[in-house]
């Protein structure tokens, strides 16, 4: 026995020494860097280079093919369409296409192209080019997963499920530099569309000579400012100025290195170590947070182009009761919510707040107006974001008493075993999804059973209304125009995921469609958010934030509501006194170099962003 | 010998198939598939996809489809597209080995994706094992030779931290020491040699401790055998006995456990990997099953359990030749 000890205790002392040795090692080193101004080491690049994280692996470099975000950073560098996203706003600003016109009947744009633009092969752009790629992506061959982005076109639909020719395309050009596009119905965000790299120009006789192995750096033909140098998957793609490029006189970089990385952790510790620049939405994880939102010269925090919300399974009880539906959503404390998650706004409705200002301002009239013809007073509608006592009461009334207990409330009766809430497996939605059972729980006292799945998993139960209770939802519009999330919840097969569906909300947003006043549109879209709304298919929780970093260096690089930039308005600025400082102010401050090219490009007579209806804010 | 090391490798093929059998059908029954996502699809554009990636034919075309582009088939078009090897005989093309196209990243071939991200994660791998090897053989002979001692004491210690300290926690704890605390290698990303020293080091680091025990105790239970007392007894110095006599039987353990080690290591570590953007095929595994992938997924499945077997049966092999009391079917 005492032999025994022995023994223990030797061992202990080694592996003591050795772990107390390693702390110390650990301590010293986290201790040790003092706070200073920037985080990490903060000194531009020799060259004009940017380098940049942008997310996974790009699936493909064909402009037409990729559905993620990730991809579109790149694209957006190598490829110009007819308009370009305001490095800002996202708001269209003209590129290849110098001005247009819109027919009386709101169905038919004219884009007059620029003279002179080039593929990165010398030979020219022309409209044709334009017919060429709008047809090969809608086509059936192609398969392309954006084909619905082109649904807009006039028998865009019909060529692409193949019930009518490719011939029989609202597309036409006119003269090499007359682009003639003929739309379905009149609409008002689709001059903003166009934007997307799927409308991006791509070289015909490049596809067709190399197939699917266009996009291969010795195969690819580009049109954009930037020309592909080399891509090595998983590691690096590179691309250099364009000097073919229509616009080249403006473009500043040099070159880009983007960086496909997966970890958000090492994202963090090479934009520490100085070795990247800049990286895309969302990377600091929750650990770091804290630590890095301090640095205000460099951590970007934004209204993003994303809500995010809960789905109810309207067609299984409990939830298709909406008393019960309402009684859940009043009991999240979502002020409570955003302050913990730091980065984000409360929401109660389900089109972003903070992206379109106009549409914000038309939606607190109509609202107001709905909710007295509906004899909602004011006090109970700005409660509607977090009222536990309405909630209980609400409850009550669906037949589920709510009883105070000594340690809370309790509501015995409520089926808690025909309810969960699913969500996919992510650090984040567990955090969320604890705080609202959390919520639940303290509230209305009834435990709500968490399950979580992997992504496809989550998203084929979800999308097969394959759950019981609530489901954890994220909408990232696509457009800037509310009716890029108010479309989800359009028909009666909608993808929503919830089983709801309202005729009079289909005819409001059809109505919407019809309508050509952007002010009266608006109304009609608010008049059918709050009829949803009061419906209660979803639960809103929050307007998700962009929150990324930038070193102070990096210029032009701007947190839109959908962190996609315009790669030729960046530059390396090398005098210390005129980086960034307070970003949180980088949206309301001027930048001669960005603001002088942009009125430049905006001088076009009958600019392009006159004609689109989505007004966003400077 | 010879027969028997040719029916091995008869046996893999049948394996292997198997494998990959079992891995289509997990796929398949898994649920979600390539292009589900956030936004639901028109219906169109799903029936051009089904069309595009031929996923309209029956289940048992698609298997039979699947085992022969993996193995060989004849084909009579003689298009250019497609991976793998191409035998033309008459008027028609063999086609073997042809995993087939990636599903996610359009375009690329399986083949040249295992291709080029194989060496990544073998130079890696590979780096790490030799060190492991090498560290672990000699630190636990030292470990045996010296048994009572402090410095064996430290040692083992040293060994069952490296064993439990799991990789996605060592590695930023190498990265805080040796990017932010001493600036003397960079936090990631592929480049040069000192782009290597963290990832092969946080990869080694389980692998050396514990080839470092299994020397030790094979060692320590040979040192206590006839011959070795027979070896010390002719005069020899402690090191020669230890390493000319007793180390070769005392690392048969290591040599089994070098196996399945190696082709692990080859096939590339997700974690490591993960952690230091190094652009290696065990993270792309990992992401292939996520996105339903079939193709990829399979390709990178049929490779590494026959990198395994193969390794498995160098295995027997090495320990006929290290150790003569062992024979291949003979009796």
């Amino acid at each position: 026995m005492r032999i025994l000890i022995r023994h223990l205790l030797r061992a202990f002392e080694s592996v003591g020494t050795l772990t107390a040795l390693l702390i110390l090692v650990v301590t010293s080193i986290s201790c040790s860097t003092a706070r200073s101004r920037y985080f990490g080491y903060t000194n531009p690049p020799q060259e004009n280079v940017l380098r940049y994280v942008s997310g996974p692996e790009p699936e493909s470099l064909d402009p037409q093919i990729p559905t993620g975000q990730p991809e579109t950073r790149i694209l957006l560098s190598l490829y110009d369409g007819l308009v370009d996203y305001h490095p800002r706003t996202m708001e269209p600003i003209p590129a290849l296409a110098k001005s247009c016109d819109l027919s009386e009947d709101g169905r038919t744009y004219t884009f007059h192209l620029r003279s002179g633009a080039r593929f990165s092969n010398g030979e020219p752009i022309t409209a044709e080019d334009f017919v060429y790629t709008f047809t090969r992506g809608l086509s059936p061959e192609l398969a392309s997963q954006n084909a619905s982005f082109g649904y807009y076109i006039e028998n865009a639909e019909e060529y692409n499920s193949g019930s009518k020719p490719a011939s029989s395309l609202g597309l036409r050009a006119i003269d090499d530099l007359t682009l003639e596009i003929r739309l379905k119905q009149p609409t008002p965000f689709f001059v903003g569309l166009l934007c997307h790299p799927f409308f991006r120009v791509i070289h015909k006789e490049t596809v067709e000579k190399f197939g699917r192995e266009w996009v291969r750096s010795e195969n690819i033909v580009t049109s954009g400012a930037f020309n592909l140098l080399e891509h090595r998957p998983y590691d690096r793609l590179v691309v250099v100025k364009n000097p073919l490029y229509w616009d080249a006189e403006m473009v500043r970089l040099d070159r880009i290195e983007f960086y496909p990385l997966e970890d958000t952790n090492t994202m963090m510790n090479l934009y520490r170590s100085g070795e990247i620049d800049a990286f895309y939405n969302h990377v600091p994880p929750a650990s770091w947070n804290a630590e890095v939102r301090a640095f205000e010269d460099e951590y970007l925090d934004f209204p993003e182009l994303v809500v995010d919300y809960y789905t109810f399974n309207t067609l299984k009880a409990p939830m298709n009761d909406l008393r019960v539906r309402r009684a859940f959503s009043l009991a999240i404390d979502r002020e409570a919510m955003s302050k913990f998650r730091r980065t984000t706004q409360p929401l109660a409705e389900f089109s972003p707040k903070g992206i379109f200002p106009d549409y914000d301002a038309v939606r607190e009239s109509v609202f107001s107006e709905e909710r007295t013809s509906r004899g909602i007073s004011e006090d109970e509608w700005t409660r509607r974001k977090f009222d536990p006592e309405a909630a209980r009461r609400m409850l009550g009334e669906a037949g589920y008493p709510v009883i105070k207990t000594t340690d809370g409330f309790s509501c015995p009766t409520f089926p808690v075993d025909q309810v969960e809430f699913l969500y996919n497996t992510a650090e984040s939605n567990r955090v969320n999804a604890e705080y609202v059972q959390a919520q639940w729980k303290q509230n209305l006292g009834i435990t709500v059973p968490l399950r979580n799945q992997e992504f496809k998993a989550f998203l084929q139960s979800r999308t097969n209304l394959d759950y019981s209770g609530i489901a954890r939802g994220g909408w990232a519009g696509d457009y800037l125009d509310p009716l890029a999330f108010l479309k989800i919840l359009y028909g009666k097969d909608n993808e929503s995921a919830t089983g709801w569906s309202n005729s009079e909300f289909d005819n409001l947003l059809d109505r919407a469609n019809e309508e050509r006043n952007p002010e009266a549109r608006f109304a009609l879209l608010a008049r059918a958010e709050f009829l949803m709304l009061l419906d209660q298919p979803v639960l809103p929780v929050q307007t998700a934030a962009t929150n990324w970093m930038k070193k102070p260096f990096v210029k032009g690089l701007y947190p839109n509501p959908g962190t996609l930039h315009t790669w030729k308005f960046v530059y390396i600025e090398r005098n210390s006194e005129k980086w960034d400082s307070n970003v949180a102010k980088i949206m309301d401050r001027r930048d001669d170099f960005v603001d002088e090219n942009l009125d430049r490009l905006m001088k076009t007579k009958s600019s392009v962003a006159d004609v689109s209806g989505a007004r966003v804010k400077r | 010998m010879k027969v028997y090391i040719f029916k091995r490798l008869a046996t893999i093929i049948p394996m292997s198939l198997l494998v990959v059998s079992v891995t289509w059908g997990l796929i398949r029954i898994a649920p979600g598939n390539f292009y589900l996502s956030e936004k639901k699809l028109p219906a169109a554009i799903k029936e051009n996809i089904k069309k595009k990636y031929g996923l309209e034919s029956s289940l048992v075309e698609q298997y039979l489809m699947m085992l022969g582009n993996m193995t060989c088939r004849f084909s009579d078009s003689d298009d250019s597209e497609g991976a793998g090897l191409k035998i033309a005989i008459r008027s028609r093309t063999l086609r073997c080995f042809d995993f087939g196209y990636s599903l996610k990243y359009e375009g690329q071939s399986v083949n040249e994706i295992l291709s080029r991200h194989l060496p990544y994660s073998a130079v890696i791998g590979l780096l790490a094992f030799l060190i492991a090897l090498v560290g672990g053989v000699s630190l636990g002979a030292v470990a045996a030779t010296r048994k009572d001692s402090r410095v064996a004491r430290y040692l083992m210690s040293l060994s069952m931290i490296g064993i439990s300290v799991p990789t996605f926690v060592l590695a930023p704890v190498l990265v805080l020491a040796f990017s932010f605390g001493l600036y003397w290698l960079p936090p990631a990303r592929w480049g040069g040699m000192e782009h290597l020293v963290l990832p092969v080091l946080s990869l080694s680091a389980v692998y050396l401790a514990y080839i470092a025990r299994l020397t030790r105790t094979g060692l320590i239970e040979v040192l206590k055998s006839d011959y070795v007392r027979t070896a010390r007894a002719t005069g020899l110095s402690e090191a020669r006995v230890v390493v000319g006599h007793a180390l070769k039987a005392g690392i048969l353990p290591v040599v089994s456990f070098s196996g399945p080690a190696i082709a692990g290591l080859l096939a590339g570590s997700v974690v490591s990997e993960r952690i230091f953007a190094i652009p290696g095929l065990g993270n792309i595994f990992v992401q292939s099953v996520l996105n339903r992938d079939e193709p990829l997924t399979l390709g990178i499945v049929a490779f590494v359990s026959i990198l395994i077997l193969v390794c498995n049966l160098v295995v027997d092999v090495v320990y006929a030749l290290i150790d003569p009391r062992i024979r291949f079917g003979e009796r």
